[in-house]
Formats: C-alpha cells, sequence, structure tokens
C-alpha cells in the first residue's frame, strides 16, 4: 500500500518486536498500529509510559529497524534517508553534541538535512532569538542547563523549516515561560502550514496547542480523534453569581437541574440546554446576578485516564 | 549526496577532532620535534643550538653519548638521519596506539542514547556516518602526522639546509597505517558501545598483529641461517606444523602494518637517486664522495687489469669518475666453493670466507704489482677519531692494498679492498693522482656503501616480487582486511535499534 500524497504518516498494521538476542521471543512493542496523518496538523501522541509512542516516531525516523507491517513518511517506505531532509525531530532525553556551540548545532543540524551554510546563516539569529538563546548561543552545549539544550534542540527540529516536526516531549526539563514561548512557537508553525507531531506526558499542554490526537496503550490504539471529540460537554455547567447576603441560590432554582453543588462564587449541576435558559430566568428574577456560564467538557487528562483504565 | 550534507560531516568530524583534549596532548608533543629542528642547526662541521649560542662538533657530541660512527661516515648526515629515525619510529610505535585512545570514543560516543537520534534521523545512511567517522579518524592521524613530518622537512630545510623529501612519506605511511587499525577500533566500539573496551582491545590487536608479522618475518630472515637438517626436524614436529600454518593464515589475513615502514623506506630511497643499488644483494651505494659522478661507460671501463686479477675481481658493477682523473669502482663475483672435511670423513663445499677471498686477491695482485711496491693496510687506519674498533670493520674487512702505478697519465696511487656481502665477494677499488693522500675520499667511498644488514624479507620485499614478498599483496591483503572489517562495523551498526 502506497501512502496518499496528502498524507505525511501512514502506518498499516505496524509492528515491532524488540529482541535481546535472535531468536528469542522478545517484547512486542507495536502491535497492529494503523494511523494516517495529514498536512498541516498538530497531531498529539499520548499514553502512558511503554505505550509504543517513541518506537513508532522512531520507526518513521529509521532509528528503528526490524518491524512489521507497512510504514509510510513523505510518501517514502519509512526508514530510506531522502525524505528525512523534510523532518525535523525533537528526540526525548536528547544529547546534542556537547563539543559544538548552540550557533554550530543549529548550523551543522540544518546542513545535516542539507541546507546550505549561507541559507542557515540567514535564518540561526531569528531561531536563537525565537528559543529566547542568543545571548548563550556561542557557548559549548556541555556547559548548558537541561532547560537550555532543550530550546536549542527544538531550535534544530524547527531550523531547516521542515514540513514535518515530531516533538518528543518538547517541554520536557523547560520553565513555564519556555514552556509558553514553545507552545507559541507550535501554533505559529502550524499557522504556516507544518505538520507537528507531538508525542507528551503534559496532556495540558497538548489540549492547547494539538488538532487530533491518538491515545495508545500497550503497543497499540485504543483512540484517536480531534481534541473536541476527545473532550466532550459533560452536561454539567458551572454559574458564577453575585448573590446579596442571605439569598437562598439552591432554593432560587429549586426542581431545575440535578446534582447541585455549592461553590465559593457559584455553583454547579447538571442541566439541559431548556432548563439553563430557566435558571438563568429563575436567578434574575431573585436578584441574584450573573457572572458566568461555563458548560463544563471533559478534560483530556480526564477521558486520557478514563480510556486507560477502561483497557486494562 | 548534498554538498551541505558532505561540508556537514566534515565540519562535525573537525569539531569534535579539535574539541579532544588528547589531540591538543599529541598536538603539543609533535611540535616538539619540530621545535628541535628550529632551535638546531646541524652546520657543516658543528651543530649549534639556538643559533648558535652553543656550538659542538659532531665526533664531540658522538663521544658525549659514547656512540661511534661507522667508518667514513659524514657524522652530519648521520647525526639527521638517526634523529629523524627515531622520531619517526617514536611515532609510528607509540603515536599510533595514542591517536587509538585518542579516537576511540568517535563511535561510541555517536551511539550513545540520545546522542544517536538527533544525529541518525537526518538525511544520512549509516553507512555514510559510519565512513564519516572513520574518515574524521584519518583525519586526525593524518593530520599530526603532517605537522611533525612536514614541520621537521621544512626546519631541517631552512635551519640546516638538509633537503630530504624523502621524509615526507612518512606521513602517508603513517596515516596508512593507523587506517589499517582504526578500522578495528570502530568495529570494537559500535560492537561493545563501550570507549574503554575499544582501547583496549584495539590496543591488543595492534600489539598481537605486530607480532604475528615479527614472527613471520623472522622466519623468512632466519630462513637462510638455519641448517637443513634442523629445517626437516622442525618440519617433522606436529607442533611446529600447527604454529607455521597458524602464523602463516594469522600473517596472510591480517593487515601488514609493519610493512609500511618497509613501503616507505623503498619510497624514499627511491627518492634518493642512489648511484647505486644491487637488487640481489641489496648492496647499496647511498652517498658518493664529494666530487665523483657515476661514470659513462667509456669512462668506467678504465685501465685494463691483467687476466689473473680480472678473475679475482669478477665483473664490474659500477664506477665513478672525478674531475681529476679519480676512478672509483665495484667488482662483483660469486664466492668460490672451498671444499671441507666434515669430523665423520664426509666431503662437503662451503662458501669462499673474506679472508680466503683477500687471499685470493693478494695471490694475483702481488706478482702484477711487485711484492716490494704492494703496501696493505688494515682499514682502522682510516677511521675517524673516536671510531671504535669493531666500528671500523664496517664491510667486514680485514686488510686493503695499496700500490702506485705509472702510467700515460702520470702515476697513479691505488687501493682496493675486498668484503664479502651475501656470499658474493665485493672488491672496491679507488685511483687517484698519486702524491695526493686518497685515504679521505676512500674513506668516504666506504662509508657511501649501506648493505650492512638489510634482512632478507626487507631485501625481496619489492612490487615485482613474488606473492608472499609483493609489495601490492602486503597494501591488498591488508585494505581488503580492513575493508572486511569496516563492513562488518556497518552490519552491525545497521542492526542497532535507537
Amino acid at each position: 500500500m502506497m501512502a496518499r500524497s496528502d498524507t505525511l504518516i501512514s502506518a498499516h498494521r505496524l509492528g515491532k518486536t524488540f529482541r535481546s538476542r535472535p531468536f528469542a521471543k522478545g517484547f512486542r512493542a507495536l502491535t497492529e498500529v494503523n494511523l494516517e496523518v495529514g498536512r498541516g496538523s498538530v497531531f498529539g501522541l499520548l499514553g502512558p509510559n511503554g505505550a509504543g509512542k517513541t518506537t513508532f516516531i522512531k520507526i518513521l525516523l529509521g532509528l528503528v529497524r526490524g518491524w512489521d507491517g507497512e510504514a509510510w513518511l513523505l510518501g517514502e517506505r519509512a526508514g530510506k534517508p531522502v525524505p528525512r531532509r523534510r523532518i525535523g525531530f525533537l528526540p526525548e532525553a536528547h544529547r546534542l553534541p556537547g563539543y559544538l556551540t548552540g550557533r554550530q548545532v543549529l548550523r551543522l543540524c540544518g546542513m545535516y538535512s542539507g541546507r546550505s551554510p549561507r541559507w542557515l546563516d540567514e535564518r540561526i539569529p531569528a531561531w536563537l532569538e525565537r528559543v529566547g538563546m542568543t545571548k548563550d548561543a556561542d557557548r559549548k552545549i556541555r556547559e548548558f542547563s537541561k532547560g537550555m539544550a532543550q530550546r536549542i534542540g527544538l531550535a534544530q527540529a524547527f531550523v531547516h523549516e521542515p514540513e514535518l516536526v515530531f516533538l518528543d516531549e518538547p517541554t520536557d526539563g523547560v520553565d513555564p515561560i519556555g514552556r509558553a514561548a514553545i507552545r507559541q512557537i507550535v501554533l505559529d508553525l502550524k499557522g504556516t502550514g507544518t505538520t507537528i507531531f507531538i508525542n507528551s506526558h503534559l496532556l495540558m499542554e497538548v489540549e492547547k496547542v494539538c488538532d487530533r490526537v491518538v491515545i495508545m496503550d500497550r503497543g497499540r490504539i485504543i483512540q484517536e480523534g480531534t481534541i473536541a471529540e476527545l473532550t466532550p460537554p459533560t452536561g454539567r455547567v458551572r454559574f458564577e453569581v453575585a448573590a446579596p447576603p442571605g439569598t437562598d441560590v439552591a432554593g432560587a432554582i429549586r426542581g431545575l437541574g440535578q446534582g447541585f453543588r455549592a461553590e465559593k462564587d457559584g455553583f454547579e449541576l447538571d442541566l439541559d440546554e431548556a432548563e439553563q435558559d430557566q435558571v438563568v430566568d429563575r436567578l434574575r428574577a431573585a436578584g441574584i446576578g450573573i457572572r458566568s456560564i461555563e458548560p463544563r467538557k471533559l478534560s483530556l487528562e480526564e477521558f486520557f485516564i478514563r480510556k486507560i483504565r477502561e483497557g486494562r | 549526496m548534498n554538498r551541505s550534507i558532505v561540508k556537514a560531516l566534515f565540519l562535525d568530524a573537525l569539531y569534535q577532532v579539535l574539541d579532544n583534549a588528547v589531540f591538543r596532548i599529541l598536538a603539543a608533543l609533535t611540535a616538539v620535534p619540530v621545535l628541535f629542528t628550529v632551535l638546531v642547526q646541524f652546520r657543516a662541521e658543528e651543530v649549534a643550538l639556538l643559533f648558535g649560542w652553543k656550538t659542538e662538533t659532531y665526533a664531540g657530541l658522538l663521544s658525549s653519548f659514547s656512540h661511534t660512527a661507522p667508518l667514513g661516515t659524514d657524522l652530519r648526515l648521520y647525526l639527521i638521519e638517526n634523529f629523524v629515525f627515531i622520531i619517526l619510529f617514536l611515532t609510528v610505535w607509540a603515536g599510533i596506539p595514542f591517536c587509538i585512545i585518542a579516537t576511540a570514543f568517535f563511535v561510541p560516543r555517536m551511539i550513545e542514547k540520545g546522542a544517536a537520534d538527533v544525529l541518525f534521523h537526518k538525511p544520512v545512511s549509516r553507512l555514510q556516518l559510519y565512513l564519516s567517522r572513520y574518515l574524521a579518524g584519518i583525519f586526525f592521524a593524518a593530520g599530526l602526522s603532517a605537522v611533525l613530518v612536514v614541520g621537521m622537512y621544512v626546519g631541517l630545510l631552512f635551519v640546516s639546509g638538509h633537503h630530504d623529501p624523502g621524509i615526507l612519506w612518512a606521513c602517508p605511511t603513517m596515516t596508512y597505517m593507523f587506517a589499517l587499525v582504526y578500522g578495528v577500533s570502530m568495529l570494537i566500539g559500535v560492537a561493545t558501545r563501550s570507549t574503554v573496551a575499544s582501547i583496549l582491545l584495539t590496543t591488543l590487536f595492534f600489539l598481537g598483529n605486530s607480532c604475528v608479522q615479527l614472527i613471520w618475518v623472522q622466519g623468512v630472515n632466519n630462513a637462510p641461517i638455519v641448517e637443513e637438517s634442523v629445517e626437516e626436524e622442525l618440519e617433522h614436529t606436529g607442533i611446529s606444523r600447527v604454529l607455521t600454518v597458524t602464523i602463516d593464515t594469522l600473517h596472510y589475513a591480517l593487515p601488514k602494518t609493519g610493512d609500511a615502514s618497509r613501503i616507505a623506506a623503498k619510497l624514499r630511497r627511491s627518492f634518493a637517486r642512489q648511484p647505486f643499488r644491487d637488487r640481489a644483494t641489496g648492496l647499496l651505494i647511498a652517498d658518493l664522495p664529494a666530487g665523483l659522478e657515476v661514470a659513462e661507460e667509456e669512462d668506467a671501463a678504465g685501465p685494463a687489469w691483467p687476466a689473473a686479477i680480472g678473475e679475482a675481481l669478477g665483473d664490474l658493477r659500477f664506477a665513478a669518475a672525478g674531475p681529476d682523473g679519480e676512478l672509483l669502482r665495484l667488482w662483483e663475483r660469486e664466492a668460490r666453493a672451498i671444499p671441507r672435511r666434515r669430523p665423520n670423513g664426509e666431503g662437503q663445499n662451503r662458501p669462499e670466507q673474506l679472508r680466503e677471498a683477500e687471499d685470493f686477491l693478494a695471490e694475483r695482485v702481488e706478482p702484477a704489482v711487485g711484492e716490494d711496491r704492494l703496501e696493505t693496510f688494515a682499514l682502522p687506519k682510516d677511521r675517524p677519531a673516536g671510531a671504535a674498533e669493531e666500528e671500523a670493520t664496517f664491510f667486514r674487512s680485514h686488510a686493503g692494498f695499496a700500490w702506485t702505478e705509472e702510467g700515460a697519465a702520470g702515476s697513479q696511487a691505488i687501493r682496493i679492498v675486498v668484503f664479502l656481502h651475501r656470499n658474493r665477494v665485493f672488491t672496491l677499488e679507488y685511483r687517484a693522482r698519486a702524491g695526493e693522500e686518497p685515504g679521505e675520499r676512500f674513506r668516504a667511498a666506504c662509508g657511501g656503501f649501506d648493505a650492512s644488514n638489510e634482512p632478507e624479507y626487507d631485501r625481496r620485499f619489492a612490487i615485482d616480487a613474488p606473492l608472499e614478498f609483493n609489495i601490492l599483496f602486503s597494501i591488498g591483503s591488508s585494505v581488503a582486511f580492513a575493508a572486511l572489517v569496516l563492513l562488518l562495523g556497518w552490519w552491525r551498526l545497521g542492526r542497532i535499534d535507537f
């Protein structure tokens, strides 16, 4: 089977067994993985430790060999070097060459991806600025903190302007400001049509930037869908209200909805759409001000935990 | 492959080498002999330190080390060549293990978890990455040897005026030698992923491989002196046979690192424009005494010898002539078979010995020249001051003959000396105008010979020799081994899941 031209990643019944020695039974890290990733999306790959996420990425990038089934990357069979020119990759727990400076890493990585030194020299300063490493760009990598190395690692994944970027735990070791910067970079690049494939444990980060998500567990895909599909409304609505002292809020809406729970500045309860209007009417009638109404959605984290528990 | 990728591979290797502390230490060490050639000037008669701050004569310098030079040697050349030899010898036998230590981390570091992911996801095949690391190692060794050899050459040329482009061959030779061993280091590195294991096992391989070749070459060198009966006895011993076959097999299969210096010596010699070299015996005239030039055919003929003397001299092999009618001629004949009787009464022939060769010549010269005109002289009389007795008998020659002869061109002083080399009898004849002391030039002519003890293997090692002594086979089989080791390394690398 050949992947369609608008499909950047395609896997069909992909499997991989790691063996410590020939003919040993080994450990099945991936089983029957079927997946297609199109252009221009930010794709999240989630799963607990040992789910096979990194193995899947490494098969596509030719870092892991001896797999079964089919895997295609940018229209070429996975493992071939040629399509990797159009790929960026930030590995998990990477170790950039300590003998290079930050600037040299970007230059060499870009050159390894086929970009000319002149082309790179024009773009590297902007990337250093973007990841906040301009000041330390000419220091050796071995002098960097983990977070600094992670920023340079992120820049090296993007510096040659790839079509598809794999980010394996991109915010690992990065402070909250750095995390926000990385998130912004991902969103900016998404706007330029770059396809980004994120493998992360930080589900909140994934939820904020990804369009589609795949959840893997024990080498299999157990769920795939858009963020909206995986985080549906729970039917519960939160009201933030401003009530005069002594007002009986619960009494004002008695008979409407179920599962009322009072909170500090309001309350929460299960409601359907028709009841929601009635709640608003009754609160106003009782002279209670409404500050906000927030329909509750399932968080990605809740959905993820639920799915993993269901599968075990 | 894209040009930028090639450039990246090169730059990556370069940065890695330049960042290496062992490389910097080795670079500093290689600068020492280079600096020596700049600070020490080999003048015509003396050695000058720091541009003339201190001076010392060559003879004085040698005697202060309790060392003596062979008879008739140009001491300046002798010292320079020994200095270069010692440095290059140390570079090969100490420098290569150092280079192994300095480069052994290349592959294990490349395939370390985390580092491999960054590099191997790039659009470069594993073979290209593997070969680039191999080339990086070679670049490392070549860089150091180039600094050393070219630096020494330039230093000697500009400070001492000694021009010997032949030493430049040492640079590719050392690189070649390292290239043969470095593939093994990489294979061990990729198989064990350990720098320490790579250093230890490669050093062991280097030493073991050198031992195998040394034993095999010693076998060849000793072959002519092992008596037939002993040889037969050895062949019948089972263990000996197994050992011989094992050493032979290992020798043919493993890289012949020791041949690298032999190839360099041959290349160097080919550049040196020696006036005379006899392939069969290895006899070499490295330098002619000042003022003498290789003679044209008609000059070489010179005055004819009476038939009786001619029989003792043999065939004319080489001649050199000077502007004032000096003539230097080298004659060669086969050693005669001298019958001898064994204690058990059996008869057997043995080759003629030096004393017998001298007597054979004396018996013919005396009647022709006249006993009263013929002088015999012992070579030690001509030895340079400080030279030891045994050093003076460079040719293992006991005595020479000297006399004066009247001819059409006036009176001529003649000196001849006999020496044996590989069962051949050589006679060196020197003629000069009478009245001028010919000793100096004669001694210089003697000193120009370099045939003392070239081992059998070195002598037979040539480009058109049979397979076991063939230079091309040596290079080909060594390169094939290195290629096989590289292929194995690449195969192993290809099976790694990062």
